[in-house]
This record gives C-alpha cells, structure tokens and sequence, in this order.
C-alpha cells in the first residue's frame, strides 16, 4: 500500500499515519490504525506522509519540492493555519479530524472517491484493475418501514381526509347534562351491545315519558306535535286565534291564561318531558349528541378510490 | 395523549416477573412479556431512559351493521396496554368498508374483488396509522402532572384478529398455499411431521421488500402472472402491509408476524370448533372401518353432530380447503383405528 520492500520490512519501525504511535509490524498498525482511526481514509496514506526508516531520504525530495512550489504543498498551507509549511501528517504533527476525513480540494489528476472519506487514488486505478470501475447510480438506501411509509403516503387518499363533523358543532352544549338524561343516553346507545335503533328509542321515550306522568296516557297536544299535518293545522289555527285575539278579548287575558296553564304544566311535566316533549326531539337529540361526540374525538373521513370504485 | 394524561393509573415501564417454584419464569400479562421487554430495551436505548413503550393493541373483526343483516364492516378498535384503570377498555379507532363478492362469476371479477379487498384494507389501516407511523419513529412527549417530561413511543405489540384477518392484515395467502404458516417457511406436505421441525423462519425484510416490489409492479400492471413469483417464494399477495411502516415491526425486532395473536372468542366458537369438526369425517371414516357408526352412517353422524353444535350454540361452517397441516390418517392408522 505504502510502497514498501520487503527489506525495508526487516528493520523497519512502522508509525501511525494519523499519531504518534510506533509499531513492530504493519499489522499491528493496521489493527491499530482500524480500531483508533475508524473515520479516517486508511486506504492510502495522507500526502506527504513519509515512513521513519524513509524520512532521512524523503527529506531532500521534499525541500526541493517546496523550493520548486509545488501545488500539494501551497494547497496545505492554504488549509492549515499559515505559521508553518506542514506538509505532512508526520508522526510529530498528527492531522486534525477535518484532514483526516477531506481537505475539499479534488483535483482531476486525483479523483475522489464517497465514501470512506475522500480517497485519492492514481489515475489509471481503474484501468489496472486496482479499483472497481466506476459505476456511478442512484442507491435511494433506506429502510423498509420508511419505503413502506413513502408507499402509503403517496397515494391520493393522503390529502383527502376531512373531517367528519365540523368542529363547530363539537362546540356546542350537550343537551344530555343530567344524570338521569345521561343514563338514558347510555341505555339508549349500548342496549343490546349494539344500541337501539330509532324505532326502539322511539319506544323506550314514549315508556320514560308515560312513567313520569304516572302511568296516564299522553294527552292530544303530544301526539298531534309528532303528526306533521295537525302540527300545521295547529300552526293555522295559532294564527288565526292571534288574529283574532285583540278583537275579542282586547287585553290579551287569554294569552295570560294560556301562559298559565303552561306552567302549571311544566311543573306536572318530569325532566325528560320537559327536556325533550316529543319522541321526534329524542331520537334528534341522541343523533346530534352522536355527532358532537365524533366531533370532539375528531374524526376523519377519507374517500379511497379502489379499482376505480370509489 | 390526552387519555394518557388523564387516566389515573398508567404504568410506564414493564418489568420482569420472577421465577416461579419449578424454575421457569412467571409471565401474568403482557406488560411482562418477552415481547414488551425486548420492545422496551430497543425504545430506550434509541429515545433515552426517558423513554417508555405506548403499547398498542388492534383488533379487527366483521361486524353488522345494519339490522337487516345487509351491511357489514369492519370496526378496528384499539387498547393500551399502558392505562391500568379497570375502566380503559378496547376503544373504536375506524371502520373499513366491506367489499362484497363480485356480481359476475368469472375469474377476473373475483379477481378484481380480491384486489379491491385487500387494497381497501390496506389503505384503511394505512390512512388510521398515518400519526402512529410519525410517532412511532420520533416518540411523543408526555408531561405527567407533577412529574418530568417524558417520551412516549408508541409500538405495536398484538393485532387480535381471527385467521382471514391476520392473512389478509399482513397480506399473505390463505391456507391454500405452500407457506402456510405465519412464522416460518415449513412446507405444507411436511408441517406436523418430524421432518417439519425446524424449518427457517420468516424473513420478515426479504418478504416486505418483495410485497413492495409486487406492489409496486401491480400498481402499473396488474396481470395476476406477475406475481407469480411472490406466490410461490413467499406465499404472499402482492400488497404492501400497512403495519409494516409502524417502527420496529419491519425494523430492530421485526415484530411483524410475532405480533399476531387470535382472538379466544374466535378460537373457542369458530376455530376450535371448526377444526374438530373438519377431521371428523376422515376420523370417522376410519374409526368405524367402512362399518356404520353408532348414530348411522358418516353423513348421517356429521348431520347429528352438526345438530348437536346447533343446540350448543356454536355455528358450525366447515371450510372446503382441506387444513392439510396435520397427518392424521398416518397417525390414526399407526394407532391402529
């Protein structure tokens, strides 16, 4: 790797390219260099690196080289700190972490290789067959679950969900506050593990209302709210009586009356009755109380388009 | 997160019981189990000892949903094993829209519902798991009154579901298949036998990455002959299982196929009961001889034991594909019945 002769093997004293740590044998540095160097480019040793047993030699080639100005050395003191010319990372002067990953300056006589740090290899490498030949690809080297991930989230689906119920109406008031409405709402939701259907909470209301007038039957003005037609009628007939009303009474002591009778109903009339007087606002108020609760858990709705089936 | 903060008894970290009076090591619920454990040690090695496991369980199942019986969907609910009030019970996190069976009765039609089938699941459990995926990789940070901040990383540590969902939520083949078993490459002629012993486990990244590829192949062409390959290798379909993009199911552990876990109300009134009622005939077969049994003959045996599952309550459908997985003509013959 270093040029070596198997002469210079026999007395020779190895040291770190990257401290100044001594070693019998090369492959004691290796091991050494390895372990305490794993980052560094251990593929070839740093510019200007020169071995113990050589450095005696080297030492005129490299004031003559300085002399001359060539451009590794100006390159260096460029990088290093400009009090002296360190050309090398000699066993006295160890490199700094940035030289030993990349000094940034990649010259087309030596290429740089990714990877293990910036290598700087001879320039028919590959031609010899020292290097692999150059295969430049994309590698998109990633996990599975990430791939996994990527995959789902670049279906259409992923900007479509919306929610469920707006916000708005989770923001509201739920009208079951009472202990009693609430376990009404319980019953009336988890009967049978899967709840009531509105027919049947339609059924159970009508049971809650007769047991909280007593056991008598619902008077006329109930039934007539749940029919659509006598409502009207009603709503007519409301109609033509305020019409009617200053013309006869004048005073509107039928209004005080009516408003009376209404109070002296209401107190007769039990919690639910009151909370919810026909079997219609129930089964509404169990649905919108359904809503404000998917509201609040905020839950979403996405539309998928299968085999184009949406 | 906000059940977490206000639930009043949340245990954090798992730990290890002790052993037991024969020396084997007591195991009570899933907070001391090898699974969590080991989840556990990779999560605050990754996140800080700060760190603790949100362990989730899903389960999946078909419900009705309409009261004529017409309707079916598949509600996912969702636990936390980490909420210890007695409370905290399995919560509905989604629906999934059931696909039918095709109109048409033909080999593209049945085909095309079968895509439509697995592709909807798939992306259901995709679009519910979006946030979990994100939280799953980075944790969430948690603040406990009165305590210091720390993170939650959520994991997925059981899917309870019956046999149909387990295939189709890690998107393999059914029974009819070469590879039938979720955990290892056991050959369907030699599973139950000796030489079934010992067979290779699943390798849950080369079976990933060649569903993604398949997928990924399907999508621009979806000819069934291209996926051949992924049938035949891995007895797999060529979808892409949503779970796998949650953090250490295809990474760390590899938690995919451990995670699985039947459902005990599938197990005692379908599966048990299926299966037993599957090996009678060959059973009876042999047992009476070529002779009638007590109760007449073979057809007339299954039809009172068929009846008899009635009264029990017990609804029992034998599959047509043959479970394939147990030699029990061999065994039965060796005994000499």
């Amino acid at each position: 790797m270093d040029g070596s002769t198997e002469n210079d093997d026999a007395v020779a004293r190895w040291s770190c390219w990257f401290c100044p740590r001594v070693f019998a044998t090369k492959a004691a540095r290796k091991h050494h260099m390895s372990a305490r160097h794993p980052h560094c480019n251990r593929l070839v040793p740093p510019q200007g690196f020169v071995e113990l047993h050589r450095q005696s030699s080297a030492a005129e080639h490299r004031g003559a080289a300085v002399s001359g100005g060539s451009s590794v050395a100006s390159n260096v003191v460029g990088v290093g700190t400009g009090a002296a010319p360190v050309t090398s990372p000699t066993p006295g002067n160890p490199p700094g972490p940035a030289g030993c990953a990349e000094d940034g300056h990649a010259s087309p006589e030596h290429p740089a290789l990714g990877g293990l740090g910036v290598v700087r290899v001879p320039v028919d490498g590959y031609t010899r067959g020292t290097l692999p030949v150059r295969r430049p690809r994309t590698v998109f080297q990633t996990s599975t679950a990430a791939r996994m991930r990527a995959y789902y989230e670049a279906m259409p689906e992923g900007s479509r969900t919306k929610r469920l119920v707006p916000p708005s109406v989770g923001d509201r008031p739920s009208r079951f506050n009472t202990p009693l409405l609430r376990q009404t709402l319980k019953f009336a939701l988890s009967a049978g593990a899967a709840g009531l259907s509105e027919a049947g909470q339609r059924w159970y209301v009508s049971v809650l209302l007769l047991a909280e007038r007593g056991g008598v039957a619902c008077p006329p003005r109930d039934e007539r709210r749940d029919d659509g037609r006598r409502r009207k009628r009603n709503r007519d007939a409301a109609l033509v009586g305020s019409a009617r009303r200053p013309s006869t009474s004048g005073g509107g002591d039928d209004a005080v009356s009516a408003d009376e009778g209404g109070e002296a109903s209401e107190h007769e009339e039990g919690e639910l009755a009151r909370t919810f007087p026909t079997k219609s606002a129930f089964v509404a108020a169990v649905r919108e109380e359904q809503r404000r609760v998917l509201s609040k858990l905020c839950w979403d709705e996405t539309p998928l388009v299968v085999e184009g089936v949406c | 997160m906000d059940l977490l903060r206000n639930a009043r008894h949340v245990q954090v970290w798992g730990e290890e019981l002790g052993v037991g009076p024969d020396g084997t090591r007591l195991r009570s619920e899933m907070m001391d189990s090898d699974l969590f454990l080991s989840e556990e040690v990779v999560v605050r090695r990754r996140h800080g000892s700060q760190s603790f496991v949100l362990a989730v369980q899903l389960f999946i199942d078909e419900a009705v949903v309409s009261w004529s019986g017409a309707h079916y969907m598949y509600p996912i609910r969702a636990r936390v094993l980490n909420f210890r009030d007695r409370s905290v019970q399995w919560v509905t996190v989604g629906y999934v829209p059931h696909v039918g069976k095709p109109v048409a009765r033909t080999a593209a039609a049945r085909r095309r519902a079968s895509d439509s089938r697995n592709g909807v699941l798939q992306r259901c459990v995709a679009v519910l798991l979006r946030r979990f995926v994100g939280a799953s990789q980075d944790g969430v940070a948690v603040q406990f009154p009165g305590q210091r901040a720390l993170t939650a990383v959520p994991r997925l540590v059981g899917l309870v579901t019956d046999q149909l969902a387990e295939r189709s939520l890690v998107c393999r083949m059914g029974n009819a298949c070469e590879f039938f078993c979720s955990h290892c490459m056991v050959r369907r002629d030699v599973a139950g036998g000796p030489s079934g012993v010992g067979a290779a486990a699943r390798d849950v990244t080369a079976v990933l990455d060649a569903q993604l590829q398949g997928a990924i192949a399907r999508d621009a062409d979806p000819r069934p002959s291209l996926r051949n390959q992924l049938r035949a290798a891995h007895s797999a379909l060529a979808f892409v299982p949503a779970v796998g993009a949650v953090w250490g199911i295809a990474t760390d552990n590899k938690r995919l196929y451990d995670i699985i876990s039947f459902d005990l109300l599938h197990v005692w009134k379908l599966g048990v009961v299926r299966t037993v009622a599957q090996r009678f005939p060959s059973f009876l077969s042999i047992a009476c001889a070529g002779q009638d049994a007590r109760l007449g003959p073979v057809p007339t045996s299954l039809e009172a034991l068929n009846l008899r599952a009635w009264d029990m309550g017990h609804l029992c459908v034998p599959s047509p594909t043959p479970p394939g997985y147990v030699l029990a003509l061999s065994s039965l013959s060796s005994v000499g019945l």
